[in-house]
Order: C-alpha cells, then sequence, then structure tokens
C-alpha cells in the first residue's frame, strides 16, 4: 500500500535532475521557481560538475538533462548515448591580464603566441617588461575549448598554471603580475583587465562579433519525461536570459 | 541486595551459585555478540578494500597490457585525449611534494615538540590544544591561505609562483602541528627517571636530549613522522590550488608540477572510463592506495606492535 502511494506521489510529480556546466546555474536555477509557478508539482534539482559530466550523466540515463557550454559533438571523446539539443544562446569568452601589464588590445594570432607560450615577456607585444605567466582551465572547461579552436591552439603555454574554475582564474590573474587567462563574461569582477582582441572590445562590439563565443545549451537524456522537455524549452525561450550573460549566437569570424 | 530467611541457607548457597552461572552464560554470550560484530566489522572491511583494489586494479592491468607497465608509470608525456598516458610527472611530483613537505615539518615539528615538553610548561596548556585544533583545519583554508601568502613569497624567489615549492611548504605548514602533538607524545612516554639519572651521571641538558631521550623515544617519533608522510601524499586540495597544474619533471621546484592526487582530482570529470586515460588515473589511485598501505604497515611497525 505504502509502496503505490509512494509510486502515485512520484507519479503525480515528476522529478527532473539537472547537472553540468557552472557558467549556466545561475540561470536555472533562477528560471527553476518561475518554472514552477506554471507548472505546480514538478520537482527540480540542479547541480554542478562541469559541462563534460553533465553530457556524460544525461548520456547514461543518471540525470534528464545535462548543461554544457560546448557541443557534444567537440568533445575530445565519444560520449555513450545521443542527446536531444536545446540551444539556449552563447556565452562570450573573455580574455583578462593583469592591470599592470600595460597591454590594452592583441590582434588574435599574437594572442595564440602569448596563450602558446611562444611569447613570453609583455615587451614583446608592446607592454611592460614582465614575464608573461599564462593561466588556463582543465581539459573538462568548454571555456578552454572555446579558445583552443577560436585560436586555433594546438595546446597551452607548458609554463601554464591550471586552475578549476571561473574564479579562481580571476583570483590568479588579479594577483599574479604578468598574468593572462580567459573566463565566461558573465563571471568578470574589478580587479583584472579585459583585453580587445583584433577590431573589438569587450564590452562595446556587438556581442554576437565577439570571436570567442562558446555555444550554451541544455541536453535531454535519452528517454526524458516530456516535463524535462518543457523546462528545457522554458529556459531557452525565458526573457530574461540576458540577464544571466547571455547572447545570441551570431556568425563570430573565424580564422 | 536480596536477603534471606535464616533457616535456608542452603537454598540461597544454590541460589547465589545459579546466579552465578547466570551471570557466567550472560558474559560468555556477550563476549560471543561481541566475536561476532568485530568479525562482521573485519568482513566489510576487507570487502570494501578487496572491492576497492579489484575497482582500481582491474582498469590499471587493462592499462599495464596494452601499454606496458614501464612505458605508462616511466613515461613523462601526458596528454590524454591524444593517447598519451605517461604518469611519471606526478610520481614526481608527489615526491618533491612530499620530501619539501617532511623538509618544513619534521625539524620544526619536532624542536616544538621539545620545547613543550622540557621548556614551556605552562604554554603546554594552550599550545596543545590549539596545535590540535590547527591539525584538523580544512585544507581548503590552508589553500586559500597559501594563495594569499605563499605563493607571493615563492614568485619573488622566480616564476609564477604556483608551483612544486609552494605546494611542499603548504603542506608542511599543514602536517607541522599533527607531527608536533604526536612527536611530543612520544617524547612525554619516556620515563623522567633516565633524564634524570643521564643529569645525575654528568651529562649536559643536551647531552641527555640527544643520547638519551631522544633515542629512547625513537620509536613514537618514527612513528609520527611517518603520519606526517601519509599526510603530505594523500593532500589534495590545498595542493592543486597552489601548484601550478602542469606535468614536470625537471630540477627547478619553481616551476609548475602536478601530483597524483591534484591531478586525479584536476582530470576526472574530462576523461570517461573505458578510455586508457580513464585507466591511467585509476592506476595513479591504485598507486597513491599502495603508498598509503606501505607508510601504514610501516607505521604499524615502528609503534613496536607483534
Amino acid at each position: 500500500m505504502g509502496g503505490a502511494a509512494a509510486a502515485l506521489w512520484l507519479a503525480a510529480a515528476p522529478s527532473i535532475r539537472v547537472m553540468g556546466a557552472t557558467s549556466l546555474i545561475p540561470l536555472v536555477k533562477a528560471a527553476v521557481p518561475a518554472f514552477a509557478a506554471r507548472h505546480p508539482g514538478v520537482a527540480i534539482s540542479v547541480s554542478a560538475g562541469g559541462s563534460y559530466a553533465g553530457l556524460l550523466q544525461a548520456a547514461q540515463g543518471h540525470v534528464e538533462i545535462g548543461m554544457s557550454d560546448l557541443p557534444p559533438a567537440e568533445l575530445a571523446l565519444p560520449l555513450p548515448g545521443r542527446l536531444e539539443a536545446v540551444p539556449l544562446g552563447c556565452v562570450p569568452v573573455v580574455v583578462v591580464v593583469h592591470p599592470d601589464v600595460g597591454v590594452r588590445r592583441l590582434s588574435r594570432q599574437r594572442l595564440a603566441d602569448i596563450l602558446a607560450g611562444r611569447v613570453r615577456n609583455w615587451a614583446q607585444v608592446g607592454g611592460a617588461a614582465q614575464p608573461v605567466v599564462v593561466v588556463t582551465r582543465q581539459l573538462a572547461s568548454g571555456a578552454r575549448a572555446v579558445m583552443q579552436r577560436a585560436l586555433g591552439l594546438g595546446a597551452f603555454s607548458p609554463d601554464a598554471v591550471v586552475q578549476l574554475s571561473n574564479g579562481a582564474v580571476l583570483r590568479t590573474v588579479a594577483d599574479t603580475p604578468g598574468a593572462v587567462g580567459y573566463v565566461e563574461a558573465a563571471f568578470l569582477r574589478p580587479g583584472v583587465q579585459v583585453l580587445g582582441v583584433g577590431p573589438y572590445d569587450y564590452p562595446g562590439s556587438d556581442p554576437r562579433r565577439w570571436p570567442f563565443l562558446a555555444p550554451v545549451g541544455l541536453y535531454l537524456a535519452p528517454g526524458a519525461p516530456p516535463a524535462a522537455y518543457r523546462f528545457a524549452r522554458f529556459v531557452a525561450d525565458w526573457g530574461r536570459k540576458g540577464q544571466f550573460g547571455i547572447v545570441p549566437c551570431g556568425e563570430s569570424e573565424r580564422g | 541486595m536480596a536477603s534471606f530467611p535464616a533457616g535456608n541457607r542452603k537454598g540461597a548457597r544454590a541460589t547465589a551459585e545459579n546466579g552465578k552461572a547466570a551471570a557466567h552464560r550472560a558474559s560468555l554470550r556477550m563476549e560471543r555478540a561481541q566475536n561476532i560484530l568485530f568479525g562482521l566489522a573485519g568482513a566489510v572491511l576487507s570487502v570494501l578494500a578487496a572491492g576497492m583494489v579489484g575497482w582500481l586494479g582491474l582498469p590499471a592491468w587493462q592499462l599495464i597490457r596494452s601499454h606496458g607497465l614501464l612505458n605508462v608509470v616511466l613515461g613523462t608525456h601526458w596528454n590524454p585525449l591524444a593517447g598519451a598516458v605517461g604518469i611519471f610527472p606526478f610520481v614526481y611530483g608527489s615526491l618533491v611534494v612530499t620530501a619539501v613537505a617532511l623538509a618544513v615539518a619534521l625539524p620544526l615539528g619536532l624542536a616544538l615538540a621539545i620545547s613543550l615538553q622540557q621548556g614551556w610548561a605552562r604554554a603546554r596548556g594552550w599550545l596543545v590544544p590549539l596545535l590540535t585544533a590547527l591539525g584538523a583545519v580544512p585544507s581548503v583554508i590552508y589553500g586559500w591561505w597559501a594563495l594569499a601568502v605563499i605563493v607571493p613569497a615563492v614568485r619573488r624567489l622566480g616564476g609564477s609562483g604556483f608551483s612544486l615549492l609552494s605546494a611542499g611548504l603548504v603542506v608542511g605548514v599543514m602536517i607541522l602541528p599533527t607531527f608536533a602533538v604526536l612527536a611530543r607524545q612520544a617524547l612525554a612516554a619516556v620515563p623522567d627517571d633516565l633524564a634524570a639519572a643521564a643529569l645525575a651521571l654528568g651529562a649536559t641538558p643536551d647531552q641527555a636530549l640527544t643520547r638519551v631521550v631522544l633515542p629512547a623515544a625513537g620509536a613514537g617519533l618514527r612513528a609520527a613522522g611517518l603520519l606526517a608522510l601519509g599526510r603530505a601524499l594523500g593532500e589534495t586540495m590545498a595542493v592543486q590550488m597552489v601548484v601550478g597544474g602542469q606535468a614536470y619533471v625537471g630540477w627547478s621546484p619553481l616551476h609548475s608540477g602536478a601530483t597524483l592526487t591534484s591531478e586525479i582530482l584536476t582530470d576526472l570529470a574530462s576523461l570517461p572510463a573505458g578510455t586508457a586515460a580513464h585507466r591511467a588515473l585509476d592506476l595513479m589511485a591504485l598507486l597513491l592506495l599502495a603508498a598509503m598501505a606501505l607508510v601504514a604497515r610501516a607505521t604499524y611497525r615502528s609503534r613496536g606492535a607483534p
């Protein structure tokens, strides 16, 4: 009897587990109450873990929705199942430097040279005589994949400092003279200098023309319940998306 | 207490003996229950340990069969997405960080223990609890502190400051309180008569310390050092925050590096099970487990246990 009642209750209140990219958590968490107001009785839990972990858990059916800032097709390693994508837009990834490096703008090629460790002193690109300290993210990071693809980087500098989150990159760049790193724009804080890249500025230029855009999306597990589809569509069409740093994806200039 | 009528001594004795026998049976039952409980606990632990070794060992074995043990353990090239799974840089990083940490913690901790035991009798009351509390501070707090203090200090020596040296220093500071408290306990266990006898025979206090007290406390000091070694080898969070994260083998402790634990933390989410890269992480975890088992065994032996 108790089991039957519990089963009925579970059937009446579908539970949706959402997991993945840290950069999407503020948006998805804010969307939950708005969705719940229209669809009472749906339980939604949101947790972090990184894009790759979110996609993997969704592909294995352990969660209903994976959050990712890189498309499954661009993963270096294959997923064990097919996911249905609900694109949300793009998140700009911006290049930040320590305020004392004396550089405000770099060409795309110069930036690639610096991140790859070929340019090792800011004086070589017209800045202060300071050694370059590259700060990068771990392999699972979507922002890392975006930078690598957009700049055609084979690998980051062999001397780079690896940090595990946008916040840790910001703190390291702000505290380390000569440091350069990249973070998702929604996480920007004072204490670092944002670099212009080629003819583009952030903020300032049309965000759709910004060269580093991470396509963000929700990815539905095979056999996810209809409520999960409804929630993903709700987030994708939500009017407040822009407040969480998500911009429309334009055709950013490649090369 | 039960009391009996005077004319019924015999019955009383019989009842008392019955009571004794019942108490004896109860204690036997309790003993059996305890044996079963301990046996169960031991069995659960053994199953857990065997399961963990199997769960890590199977993929590690597959990797060794496909790539060769020496190619993996002594390989210096780590690019897991491109199939390069040499893990020697992380073994090396763990050894360097542990060596730096012990070089910081052992002399300072021993000095602290001796001072606490022999000199600062009044400070003992608050310093020992303080050290115990410091030993229980979560490692992320030490990492946070290291970002503000150790990394900028090491940066003055050269490089970015995120380095094997920084990681070794923060781990050294972390294990110092634990080692000092355990070393003091080892010194406290040496009977005062030994030092008093040495002094009465004309030894100076320094001679009594180095020739009598320290050798007598040797087993306990070694056990304390081995526990500190185990903690240094296993530390993850504080190391990851300041070590830099590069697969590095070379002479400069100022270079960004990585340890077995910090690299497992960094790459776990991106390398799915079933790939050579994930199996390399399994092998790294297995190496750590084996190192810990050796340290635990050495600790157990140096305490003089049978």
